[in-house]
C-alpha cells in the first residue's frame, strides 16, 4: 500500500497555500478535455469526507505522480518573471523538488517490492518494472537507454554495467537493477532525452524568458492597426505595408 | 661528402642511432590528463559546478552505493575519469603486459568491448565466446597468467552476455 502525501505537505513541496492548490486542482478538474489530468488512483486519492465549509469538496492525498503534474501544470501556466527566475537560479527550488520526489518514491518501491527484492551488502536490486517506476519513465524510455548502456563499455564514455554490481541475472534470465544500475539508467534517460530542440521543455530559463518576452513584443493583438478588424485605423504608405510584412514574416516564424 | 653531413653523422653517433622527429615522440607518448581537466570533466559528468554539488548530487550518490569515495588525490579522480568518461588518453594502446590487454589494463578498465575486440553493435554472443575463449587460453592462472586477469575477463563475459538481447 502505497504512502501518499497530504495536501499540507503537497502545497509545501509546492510552495503554495493549501486553499491555492484546491484551486488548482479544481483548474485541472474544470476541463478533463485538456492535457491536464489529475486521475484519482494514478495522481490522488481522497482520504476523507467533505469538511463542513469546504462546499462538498473532499481532502485529497497526492501521489509524486500528482505533485509532479501539477508543479508542470505551475511552469506552464503561471508567469515565471525575473525575480523567480533568480529565486530558481539561487536555491534550485525545482532541482530539489525533483529529488525529492525521486527519494521519497524509491523508498516506496522498495517498500512494495518485498520478496522480488534482493540485498547484496550495500547494494539492493529490484526488477525492470520498479525501476521504471523509480525514475518515473516508461518501458520505451526505458529500453532506450538501456540499449546505450547496452553497447557502453568501448574506449570513450562511460564503463560497461558490471554483473553483481551494477545488475544480477536471476535463473529466470530476468535482470534486477541495483541501486548503481538505477543511476547509470537515468543518466542514460538525461542523455537520450538531451535535444538541442527549443521547443522541449530542456530548453534554459533565461531562453524561455527572452522566448516569452519575444513572443509578446511581437504578437498582434485585436486592437493592432494592421487588424483586418481595424483596417479603418491601418496606416498608409509604404512603410506601413513595410512594417505589416515584418509582423507577418516574425509571426510565421514563431 | 660535405662538412654538414659529416656534422649529421658525428651527431647520430652521440646519440647513439637516428634521432627521431618531435610528431612521432609526442605521438608514442601521450600525456595524462591534468588534474583540473579531469575534475571538471566528471563534473560536467554529474551537470555539477563544485566538488561540493556533487558529494550532496544524488545520481553521484546513488552510483557510488557501497563504495569509498575519496576526492584527495588525482588518483582518486582518475578512477571517477575511468569509470565516468572513458579511457584517458596515456592509458590508451599500452604495451602488452600480464595484466594488459588489447592496449588497456583490465585491472583498471572494465571495458569488455575493447578488451574482446568486439564492436557492440554486431556482435553476437558466439563471437563473445570466442574472443573469451582465446584470451582465457593465453591468460589462465594454469597457463601462468594472473587469476584476478582470468577472473576480470569471465565477468566482462558473463556482464556482456547477460545484457545481450
Amino acid at each position: 500500500m502505497r504512502d501518499l502525501l497530504t495536501d499540507r505537505e503537497t502545497a509545501k513541496i509546492l510552495g503554495k497555500r493549501i486553499d491555492r492548490l484546491y484551486r488548482i486542482v479544481d483548474e485541472f478538474d474544470d476541463n478533463p478535455h485538456d492535457e491536464w489530468i489529475l486521475e484519482e488512483g494514478v495522481h490522488f486519492e481522497y482520504s476523507g469526507p467533505s469538511a463542513p465549509g469546504s462546499s462538498g469538496k473532499r481532502p485529497r492525498r497526492f501521489s509524486e505522480e500528482g505533485i509532479e503534474a501539477i508543479a508542470r501544470y505551475l511552469e506552464a501556466n503561471e508567469k515565471q518573471g525575473f525575480l523567480s527566475w533568480v529565486r530558481e537560479r539561487l536555491f534550485q527550488a525545482k532541482k530539489k523538488r525533483k529529488q525529492l520526489l525521486v527519494s521519497r518514491r524509491i523508498t516506496q518501491e522498495f517498500l512494495d517490492a518485498g520478496g522480488s527484492i534482493e540485498i547484496h551488502g550495500a547494494l539492493a536490486f529490484v526488477t525492470r518494472k520498479s525501476t521504471v517506476s523509480i525514475l518515473q519513465t516508461n518501458h520505451l524510455g526505458f529500453n532506450n537507454s538501456w540499449e546505450r548502456l547496452r553497447t557502453a563499455g568501448v574506449a570513450d564514455g562511460e564503463e560497461s554495467l558490471e554483473i553483481n554490481k551494477d545488475f544480477l541475472e536471476k535463473d529466470d534470465r530476468q535482470l534486477l537493477l541495483s541501486q548503481r544500475g538505477i543511476a547509470a539508467v537515468a543518466r542514460a534517460c538525461t542523455a537520450t532525452a538531451a535535444s538541442p530542440n527549443p521547443e522541449k521543455p530542456g530548453l534554459k530559463p533565461w531562453a524561455r524568458w527572452w522566448k516569452a518576452a519575444s513572443t509578446k513584443r511581437f504578437a498582434i493583438s485585436p486592437k493592432d492597426p494592421i487588424m483586418p478588424s481595424n483596417a479603418q485605423n491601418r496606416p498608409q504608405g509604404t512603410a506601413a505595408k513595410q512594417q505589416a510584412s515584418n509582423l507577418k514574416h516574425t509571426n510565421a516564424s514563431n | 661528402m660535405t662538412w654538414d653531413t659529416d656534422l649529421l653523422t658525428f651527431a647520430r653517433t652521440v646519440n647513439g642511432g637516428d634521432f627521431r622527429s618531435p610528431q612521432a615522440s609526442k605521438a608514442a607518448k601521450p600525456k595524462a590528463p591534468a588534474l583540473s581537466e579531469i575534475k571538471t570533466r566528471v563534473l560536467q559528468h554529474f551537470n555539477c559546478k563544485t566538488l561540493t554539488a556533487l558529494r550532496k548530487d544524488r545520481n553521484f550518490q546513488l552510483a557510488m552505493t557501497g563504495e569509498q569515495v575519496s576526492f584527495k588525490t588525482k588518483e582518486d579522480w582518475l578512477k571517477l575519469y575511468r569509470r565516468f568518461i572513458g579511457i584517458p588518453a596515456n592509458e590508451r594502446h599500452l604495451d602488452d603486459g600480464p595484466t594488459v590487454i588489447n592496449g588497456i589494463d583490465v585491472l583498471q578498465h572494465f571495458r569488455p568491448w575493447v578488451v574482446f575486440g568486439l564492436d557492440p553493435k554486431n556482435a553476437s554472443a558466439d563471437d563473445v565466446r570466442a574472443a573469451f575463449r582465446r584470451l582465457i587460453q593465453q591468460h589462465h592462472p594454469d597457463h601462468g597468467g594472473d587469476p584476478r586477469v582470468a577472473e576480470r575477463l569471465q565477468t566482462m563475459k558473463d556482464s556482456i552476455l547477460a545484457l545481450m538481447p
